[in-house]
């Protein structure tokens, strides 16, 4: 798959813009800091998945002075050409529509459009908190199926609902409310269930791209393994049961797959805590990597590969080692610094002040 | 922004779900047009609607005092309910001539986030039926979402003790959807195709 054009329309310093990247190659977007070249990967990041890796603050994607943005994208998916087109209003839900017609369900985008972002700080993937992993799986599997989409939102929202039951509950449980919680609980355990085993094969299908990726970014030394780790044992019923007294307590929840973490191990020392920052980078880029080639090989056409400023953060090795490792689908890439003589852009485009010009076409 | 009465109409549409500033502003003109006595029927009705439409005595469907049309109807089988969040739901299925027992309309669904528990819905009152009407079986037709899902489960597990069959429309409505959208044909598979209920 491919954005073959891309008009950016009040979205972030953009006024009116038109960005065609190369079709399956590499492009280049080069511009000083705060020129706006993150702003285009963020525009196609956010027609994929529906947010931003930048903000969560929906205005901050709005050019000030202005009270909605409109992103518009012509793909290309195999041999049909697909348009989207996405307003984003500064508050209130954003409209999404793929060919006209208006998406209803969020997963139903992977079908025309999947990205694999690098960004700087995905080094906060390997020591930062649990939620980082855990999002990075989620999305994963909204790409490897829409199913998973319904099943992660169903999680999500049992969740809040129990949330607010405990709140109400103020710290003791009358008759019916115990009845109604039994109910959150066993849908809870039925939904987490599922998603907790969808994770779990997940990392066991990474593993294994994850750690060629690693040799071959960081070379032969310490052996990369990742291990999925629930907050309970045995039974998600049982456990949430187990921990009701506690929960009502505390008026919240301490077992289900909102508290599991992915565990990343070189060798026997645990990365998050016992690798240096070196080991981590590699770490970083080998899971994104992996990501990619999982979702190249789980078939159809291969995710957009989005690089944001990766080569300020790298030494000229791991730089040497991500570049011999881009894919021969389309990449975007930008950067503020020349980037490692190895990368060959089959575009450069030159970002400045929210205009976009084509430099040397080839 | 308008004269006095024409701002306070567009005000008391935009007050109404699904019209939006710019339908309101739409309507309020559309009805500056339109003869006096059309506006006055048009307010009369309304009036006449809200004072006497009540809820049925027995099913909570929208009735005219006393007893809705559904349970007036001695051709209905009285040992079968179809439990519904709302009325609206009770059109939805009869469309369907799928059913001839009675309804429960429950006026909601489980929803902590709404502060909505068991007290905001008629369940009790569901439940005070079963014995007086020799209730057989009962049909869950909640929605098929999160809410509507959890509900089902609810009222069951409080069925269960009671003896009574309790079944839950089959899968195959769009989940996540309204029972009120959901096409005839769809909600007739649905409500042939009922399973027994998970509990
Ligand atoms: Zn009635």
């Amino acid at each position: 798959m491919a954005v073959v054009d891309l008009t950016l329309t009040d979205f972030r310093c953009f006024a009116a813009e038109a960005v065609a990247p190369h079709p399956e190659g590499l492009t280049v977007l080069r511009g000083p800091n705060g020129a706006g070249k993150s702003s285009v990967l963020e525009a196609v990041y956010w027609l994929a998945s529906g947010r931003s890796w930048r903000t969560s603050a929906r205005s901050a994607l709005v050019r000030s002075g202005t009270d909605r943005a409109v992103v518009r994208a012509d793909l290309v998916v195999g041999s049909r050409s697909v348009v989207v087109e996405a307003e984003l209003p500064k508050a209130g839900p954003a409209r999404v529509q793929v060919n006209r017609q208006s998406l209803v369900r969020r997963g139903a985008m992977a079908d025309v459009l999947r990205v694999v972002l690098f960004a700087p700080d995905d080094l906060a993937l390997v020591h930062g908190a649990p939620a980082g992993r855990r999002d990075m799986l989620d999305d994963v599997l909204v790409g490897r199926h829409p199913r998973f989409d319904a099943l992660e939102r169903e999680v999500e929202r049992t969740l809040r609902q129990r949330a607010a039951l405990l709140q109400q509950a103020g710290g003791r449980l009358d008759g019916a409310a115990t009845a109604t919680l039994d109910v959150w609980d066993a849908r809870l355990a039925r939904a987490g269930i599922d998603l907790v085993e969808a994770r779990e094969a997940l990392v066991a299908d990474l593993a294994a791209p994850v750690a060629a990726a690693h040799r071959r970014i960081a070379g032969p030394g310490p052996q990369v393994r990742m291990t999925y780790r629930r907050s309970w044992e045995g039974d998600l019923a049982a456990a949430l049961a187990g921990a009701r007294v506690e929960d009502v307590r505390r008026r919240a929840t301490s077992v289900g797959p909102h508290r599991d973490d992915v565990d990343l191990w070189l060798d026997e020392r645990p990365a998050r805590t016992h690798a240096s920052q070196g080991e981590q980078r590699s770490l970083a880029l080998a899971l994104r990597l992996g990501t990619y080639h999982l979702a190249a090989a789980d078939g159809g056409p291969a995710p957009v590969l989005l690089l944001d400023d990766v080569f300020s953060e790298l030494d000229a090795a791991r730089a040497e080692a991500l570049v011999a490792e881009l894919p021969a689908g389309q990449v975007l890439l930008t950067t503020a610094v020349d980037p490692p003589g190895l990368v060959v852009a089959d575009l450069v485009l030159d970002v400045r002040d929210g205009a976009v010009v084509t430099e040397v076409p080839r | 922004m308008y004269t006095g009465p024409l701002q306070a109409l567009i005000d008391e549409l935009g007050r109404l779900p699904g019209i939006g500033p710019k339908s309101a502003q739409r309507i309020a003109f559309h009805l500056l047009k339109v003869a006096p006595e059309d506006a006055r029927r048009l307010a009369a009705t309304i009036v006449t609607m809200t004072e006497r439409t009540t809820l049925c005595a027995r099913c909570f469907n929208v009735a005219e005092g006393g007893l809705c049309s559904i349970c007036d109807d001695p051709g209905r089988e009285p040992g079968v309910l179809c439990v519904v969040e709302d009325p609206r739901d009770i059109v939805a299925v009869e469309k369907t001539r799928e059913f001839r027992g009675r309804y429960a309309v429950l006026h909601g669904a489980l929803n902590p986030l709404e502060g909505i528990g068991p007290d905001q819905l008629k369940v009790r009152e569901l439940l005070d039926r079963i014995g007086p009407e020799q209730v057989t079986e009962v049909i869950l037709c909640t929605n098929p979402n999160l809410e509507g899902e959890a509900t089902a489960m609810y009222v069951a597990r409080l069925l269960g003790p009671l003896g009574v069959a309790v079944t839950r429309i089959a899968s195959g409505l769009p989940v996540g959807g309204d029972l009120e959208y959901a096409d005839e044909l769809t909600l007739g598979r649905a409500l042939e195709g009922r399973r027994p209920v998970d509990v």
